[in-house]
């Protein structure tokens, strides 16, 4: 996010034929060098997922190229035919955010699909853990057990469990 | 006292399952557990908790019904799909859903159950009849667009997409268990899908009371929404079913158009029994 901001200003200083004040330059520079060391700071915390570190560390380091060298985005722009340098990079940016989050939509709704499944698996697990315990609790202590009809029910659904 | 039941001879030729999904329904589910057990005493209750607050599972469990709890809400098809899943591990023949909130009648069980005889599949439809069920007019209208969608994607008639009053025979309920869809109004979903995997579907006619407790699921403002959710995911449905068809052709020989026959002579005596 910050090494995004750090470019966009970047391209802000470009205007006038990649000749950038000397002060904004550095200004630059130090925000995404900033970014690079936050990102770093993250990936060894174990906050992000190495998958997720790489690419936004990747991120980074071309948000710092272009920002070390101004005159590199300019260039590219002309060869390509876009006579405006911020215009080629807003269009790679915005490019680059959308296929993110589509990928991160994609990837929320697998983990929800997970999380639905594994919340089944618990309520499951967690009602053959009762019916065993009633049945402990039945050969110990009867006052624990529930009431006999229930009792009766939980054997015929334990103790058969072919299709007949 | 559980373990230590004797083994004994089994009262009821199949084993059914009533499953109740329910949600904060702890008022209603008493009596509805009650006019359970009078209607088909040989059936399991099982009641699916889907993340209730108001201790809906406890009150499950002192009328004799096994509870699964789920950790959080799941909405009704999650609960559902829980449900099934309990049933196919248990060896259940059959399953009858059956909503906790006191709007469906316990006494029709029986009804689907019989119907479930010529069928994979029974829906009890609140609009095969003329019927007493009072439906708003936009939803009314919203329910139009839905059965024509519906005719479009499966090529036959159904009556009542949305109906949560239905009957499981067990090769549904092991398809339902491995794949019940959890999107928003998930029935129609499910009809659509059993349709495209060659069940046969019956639709039989059951009277529904209005709501004895609770709210409505949606409230009119977000009807528009959730009816373009549901027919984005109807088309969805349809189209994975194309792309999948020549090999679902192979090895499933059973096909849809024969399932449209039963229904008629089953309704009549449906309407006798009543």
């Amino acid at each position: 996010m910050i090494g995004a901001f750090g470019g966009l200003i970047a391209q802000a200083g470009l205007e006038g034929e990649g000749s950038l004040s000397t002060r904004a330059h550095v200004f630059v520079v130090v925000v995404t060098l900033l970014s690079i060391v936050f990102i770093v700071r993250l990936v060894r915390r174990h906050h992000l997922r190495s998958k997720y570190s790489l690419l936004w560390i990747t991120v980074a380091l071309v948000l710092a190229t272009v920002a070390i060298f101004p005159g590199l985005l300019a260039r590219v722009s002309r060869s390509v035919g876009v006579y405006y340098p911020p215009a080629t990079f807003l269009i790679l940016a915005v490019g680059f955010l959308f296929l993110i989050v589509v990928h991160f939509s994609w990837e929320f709704s697998r983990s929800e699909e997970r999380i639905r499944v594994l919340a089944e698996e618990v309520a499951l697990l967690r009602a053959a853990h009762e019916r065993l315990l009633a049945r402990l609790g039945a050969d110990e202590e009867p006052s624990g057990a529930p009431a006999s009809g229930e009792g009766d029910r939980r054997g015929d659904g334990v103790g058969s469990s072919g299709p007949g | 006292m559980g373990g230590v039941a004797p083994p004994r001879p089994r009262r009821c030729p199949i084993r059914v399952l009533v499953i109740m999904p329910a949600y904060n329904e702890a008022t209603t589910l008493p009596a509805v557990l009650g006019s359970v057990h009078r209607a088909v005493p040989d059936c399991d209750v099982l009641v699916v908790d889907d993340g209730s607050t108001d201790g809906t599972a406890e009150v499950a469990r002192a009328h004799g019904a096994e509870v699964l709890q789920l950790p959080f809400n799941l909405g009704i098809g999650g609960a559902l799909r829980a449900g099934f899943r309990y049933a196919v591990e248990q060896g259940y023949d059959a399953g009858v859903q059956l909503d906790a909130d006191g709007q469906h009648d316990p006494a029709l069980i029986p009804v689907l159950l019989d119907a479930l005889e010529d069928a994979d599949f029974v829906v009890g439809s609140r609009f095969a009849q003329q019927s007493s069920y009072e439906v708003g007019r936009a939803r009314r209208g919203a329910m139009h667009v839905l059965r024509f969608a519906m005719r479009l994607l499966s090529g036959r008639t159904f009556t009542d997409t949305s109906s949560g009053f239905r009957a499981f025979g067990r090769p549904v309920l092991e398809y339902f268990a491995r794949s019940y869809p959890s999107e928003y109004m998930e029935s129609v979903e499910a009809l659509l899908a059993a349709n495209y995997e060659g069940f046969r579907i019956a639709e039989v006619p059951v009277r529904m009371y209005q709501r004895a407790g609770g709210r409505p699921t949606t409230v009119r403002l977000g009807l528009i929404y959730h009816y373009a959710r549901v027919l984005l995911t109807l088309l969805t449905r349809a189209s994975r079913r194309r792309a999948t068809s020549r090999a679902a052709q192979q090895r499933a020989p059973r096909s849809a158009q024969p399932a449209a026959v039963p229904p008629p002579a089953k309704v009549s005596t449906v309407e006798e029994a009543r």
